[in-house]
């Protein structure tokens, strides 16, 4: 008996997490486009995909953290908490004075222009 | 005896019934359209990570190349910025450029290489001949020969360290636009024919 009530927890515990897995919500990321930066999904998500394509670092961090935190906003229907957020989540990408690797797709010895700070033009 | 055949088919079953649900998840995902492939909606962390790491090891491991000994020559680094404007800037970027509609809506974001990269020269040649499957990045090596694929991983180790203005000037300055580079490869192709 103790056995089946295991079994069944464990089949259900399995079943869930394979769902989970495949539609856990997206951790929210940061718009490099600021004027087009909105507190709606349409917005978090492309800033996820963005996000998702940084580098593994401080920056990136600080910026999912301030991400996951207007999220929270948007979700209390606090758009002025929201937007701030995300203005805060683009300040340590701005600031961040080494040319950021977008996305590091293998391994081997780095090549990127440490503090030679790209200026995007709007 | 009996008692250890007992818990034996228990989990023999357990397992079993594990496969059955895996399968069936599987099979609803798939028939049932759960899973989105919208490119405006991002994958999860997981299914990232996951995607992430399969490209990552699979070209690690593919890449075996051997780098030319002149990949950093001046030359080929010019004739690379003719290629990489016409061909991967669109989505890619270039330094000076803004964000281009191509660039904003493809996914997996197409890495900004103005920015640079952790990809060794092997690793970038390879990816560029061959392409990555499901992500927009195309085989050039389908139309185009390896020493013109190399010019594009001279120039794509160079940008990192230009402006805007040096950009701009070393694509001009290319000894052939694109255009001319692929009529005197197909001019070649015929006479050999």
């Amino acid at each position: 008996m103790q056995t089946r009530n295991f079994a069944c927890r464990f089949i259900c515990a399995t079943a869930v997490a394979v769902t989970a897995s495949m539609s856990a919500s997206p951790t929210l990321a940061l718009a490099h486009e600021a004027h087009q930066m909105e507190c709606n999904k349409e917005s978090m998500n492309a800033m996820n995909a963005d996000v998702q394509a940084m580098t593994e670092g401080e920056v990136k961090k600080t910026v999912m953290k301030e991400m996951q935190m207007a999220q929270e906003m948007m979700r209390k229907k606090d758009m002025k908490g929201c937007m701030s957020h995300m203005r805060n989540a683009m300040e340590p990408w701005r600031n961040s004075g080494v040319s950021d690797v977008v996305e590091p797709l293998g391994s081997g010895r780095a090549h990127r222009a440490e503090g030679n700070a790209v200026e995007e033009t709007h | 005896m009996s008692g250890v055949l007992g818990s034996r088919g228990r989990v023999v079953g357990l397992v079993i019934g594990v496969v059955v649900i895996l399968i069936a998840a599987t099979g609803v995902g798939v028939y049932g359209g759960v899973f989105d492939v919208a490119a405006d909606t991002p994958h999860s962390q997981p299914v990232y990570w996951l995607l992430q790491t399969i490209r990552q090891r699979s070209i690690a491991t593919r890449a075996t190349n051997p780098v030319p000994a002149d990949l950093s020559d001046p030359k080929r680094v010019a004739a690379g910025a003719a290629q990489y404007a016409e061909m991967c800037s669109g989505c890619h970027l270039g330094p000076g450029m803004k964000r281009t509609e191509l660039s904003q809506g493809l996914y997996p974001r197409a890495p900004e290489l103005r920015r640079g990269s952790r990809l060794t020269s092997t690793e970038e040649f390879w990816i560029i001949k061959h392409g990555i499957k499901m992500t927009g990045m195309p085989a050039w090596g389908v139309t185009h020969k390896d020493e013109n694929l190399w010019d594009i991983v001279a120039f794509v180790r160079k940008m990192p360290e230009l402006t805007a203005d040096e950009y701009q000037a070393l694509v001009k300055s290319s000894p052939k636009t694109h255009d001319e580079m692929m009529q005197e490869m197909d001019m070649k192709s015929h006479d050999h024919h």
